[in-house]
């Protein structure tokens, strides 16, 4: 499978005065095959949303190359990178903030046409109706009603019936079922992969929730403030991870299984470093039981360990 | 492990809380009734709109009347009747003999106060100690809870920390009364998985060292799972189910309970395993229907539970509000 998305050396800093930078994403290299979903998984401050944001060039990165489909989206302005906006679309955490609670539902799901230039109003109205049918939506039902009326679970398909409309190749879901009750979750899982089947997407899913990014992912990128830890296929990943990053993350899991012993993340006591002033060297190694001299010294680079599995750690726990 | 001879330390008899809205009453908790012995942890599980909280803050007076809330039922903590206490005694009972912790720190610390003072607050006003013991002694909890270099971290802000350590100030205050009642309202919902761990085994430590008895409100099956003694249930302001955390999750007998461990994805199943989820979603608390709340996305609904409401029914030392509860059936899978 060939990638659809390439992302190149990102980086992305916020200034936060005084000369200080936070150092959301630094120098991250990943990419997304067509077809598969990619999970993203990091805990807060991690750059996950900030990755999301910046290859979507909202706002460009700092640095780096976000290749899609061939085309550099850093290197784009103005009507070139409006032309290519439909074919990359966002759902977004909180399923309600994200609607315009003004607006009605048909309006909401129809705005994307609107901008992209459909201006048949027919075909609109077609459009808009297909794929509300499509998340589960009674288009008779719900066309004149607003976001309020509806709840996170409802408000959450509308969300996905906007960036679906607008027949995308890749959409960003950024912590999509987290805001979500616990009997609603599943639901909307399992249409993002109905969704995914039927259209031919590509997903990249960021979540802290590692079940639920084991369920929907080919393949998971771990991240860890503002770097990548490992990348790996889905299985091989849960099953053996290498960064002991990830093994702490997976060892942290609450299991809802009281006969499941609690495991142990091995990790030093203490708090993750800020972001605006991250550790030299690996950026995990304060919390991190294997730490060494050298991982104060030198950044450990990612690196293939086994075909289709990378690694950024100096002592890795396989390979 | 108590047993149930003895006297609980909290029993719940009928609690109910009713608020007012523009949309007519609504009955957020509706004839909830439990009890908690010395020492054991009770999860209460649900989604939200479930009553969970509400439950537990209308125990302790946060939702009452000064909040428009119409409160009933009876609650006894050690024998004594909490609503018939005065407002002065019950303060004081709040202050030593229960603790709480609430999900986000960031609110519930006083942001202009150091953190210190903050700890030491209860122990002047309800223990007596003077300004330099309850300083000595909020050094020493800071340094019980896990957070280092206690008497620098003492004359800081709550801005001046992390979410993780501001959650462990706040439980150096709940337990610095020493008291026998621990309520954890989501108590790790707004922390990272590993943050989570290291503040559930902090507060899992201080309640077995202490003898504290515990109720732990999550929305979380994993925490509750690996956390509490017993669970109660609850949904649409009702408990549900009741049981010893394993009986709960190795055989529910309320099909809620059962249809949401059965929709959550599991790290042993495969990546694109069809999770199984539960159709429909929570009813709407100010429509209520007269039969059972569940019924409109239930398997195994039937005309009865439509019509009538099925009470918690305690069968073998486990509750369940169900007709037709799983895993009973000659046969069946209990």
């Amino acid at each position: 499978m060939s990638d659809l998305l390439a992302i190149r050396n990102l980086v992305v800093e916020y200034p936060v005065g005084g000369g200080r930078h936070v150092h959301a994403v630094s120098d991250v290299t990943l990419s997304v095959k067509q077809g598969e979903t990619l999970g993203l998984v990091g805990e807060s401050g991690s750059g996950k949303s900030s990755l999301a944001r910046a290859l979507l060039q909202l706002p460009p990165p700092k640095a780096g190359a976000v290749v899609f489909d061939g085309q550099d989206l850093t290197q784009m302005r103005g009507q070139a990178l409006r032309a290519m906006r439909p074919r990359l679309q966002m759902i977004f955490q909180d399923p309600i903030a994200s609607l315009n609670p003004r607006r009605k539902v048909a309006e909401i799901i129809a705005e994307p046409l609107i901008v992209s230039g459909v201006s048949d109003a027919a075909e609109r109205t077609r459009r808009v109706r297909a794929v509300m049918e499509a998340v589960g939506l009674d288009p008779d039902l719900v066309w004149n009603r607003r976001p309020h009326e509806f709840s996170g679970g409802q408000c959450q398909r509308i969300a996905i019936a906007r960036a679906l409309v607008l027949e995308p190749s890749l959409i960003v879901c950024d912590e999509p079922v987290s805001a979500l009750d616990v009997s609603i979750r599943a639901q909307i899982v399992n249409l993002l992969e109905d969704m995914k089947a039927r259209f031919g997407l590509t997903l990249l899913f960021i979540a802290h929730d590692l079940a639920v990014v084991k369920s929907v992912s080919d393949r998971v990128a771990v991240m860890y403030l503002g770097r990548l830890c490992e990348v790996a296929d889905s299985d091989s990943l849960f099953a053996t991870p290498a960064h002991p990053y990830t093994a702490a993350l997976m060892a942290a899991i609450p299991v809802p299984d009281p006969d499941v012993p609690l495991g142990d993340t091995k990790l030093k006591p203490g708090d993750p470093p800020s972001p605006l002033d991250p550790p030299s060297g690996c950026r995990f190694r304060t919390r991190c039981p294997h730490a060494q001299p050298r991982c104060t010294d030198e950044v450990p680079p990612l690196r293939q360990i086994a075909p289709g599995r990378e690694v950024a750690c100096h002592f890795p726990l396989v390979g | 492990m108590n047993g149930p001879s003895n006297t609980p330390l909290l029993s719940v008899r009928n609690a109910q809380v009713n608020f007012s809205t523009a949309r007519g009453p609504l009955r957020a908790v509706d004839g909830v009734s439990f009890d908690l012995h010395a020492g054991r942890t009770l999860g209460i599980v649900g989604e939200s709109g479930s009553g969970k909280s509400v439950l537990v803050r209308s125990l302790i007076g946060l939702v009452g009347e000064s909040s428009g809330a119409g409160v009933a039922g009876q609650v006894l903590f050690e024998g004594r009747d909490l609503r018939g206490l005065s407002p002065r005694e019950f303060r004081s009972v709040l202050g030593t003999e229960i603790g709480i912790v609430f999900q986000d720190p960031m609110t519930s610390l006083n942001p202009v106060m150091k953190i210190g003072r903050q700890i030491g607050e209860g122990l002047r006003l309800n223990r007596g100690l003077d300004s330099k013991a309850a300083a000595r002694r909020a050094v020493e909890l800071l340094n019980e809870v896990g957070i280092p270099e206690p008497e620098r971290r003492a004359q800081q802000y709550p801005h001046e920390m992390s979410g993780g350590m501001r959650q462990r100030v706040a439980i150096a205050i709940a337990i610095a009364c020493a008291p026998k009642l621990l309520i954890a309202d989501e108590p790790t919902t707004a922390l990272d998985v590993t943050v989570q761990r290291q503040i559930l085994d902090l507060l899992q430590g201080e309640q077995r060292q202490r003898g504290m008895a515990m109720i732990l409100i999550t929305h979380d099956l994993g925490v509750a799972a690996g956390r509490s003694d017993d669970i109660m249930v609850m949904y649409a302001g009702r408990a549900v189910e009741t049981a010893a955390t394993r009986e709960i999750f190795r055989s529910p007998r309320m099909p809620y309970t059962e249809a949401l461990l059965r929709s959550l994805p599991r790290l042993s199943d495969a990546t694109h395993t069809r999770l199984s989820a539960i159709p429909g979603r929570p009813p709407d608390l100010a429509r209520r229907s007269g039969g059972c709340a569940f019924g409109p996305r239930c398997l195994y609904r039937t005309e009865r539970c439509d019509a009538e409401q099925p009470p918690l029914t305690m069968v073998g030392g486990r509750g369940y509000a169900c007709f037709h509860p799983r895993g009973t059936e000659p046969g069946g899978a209990a």
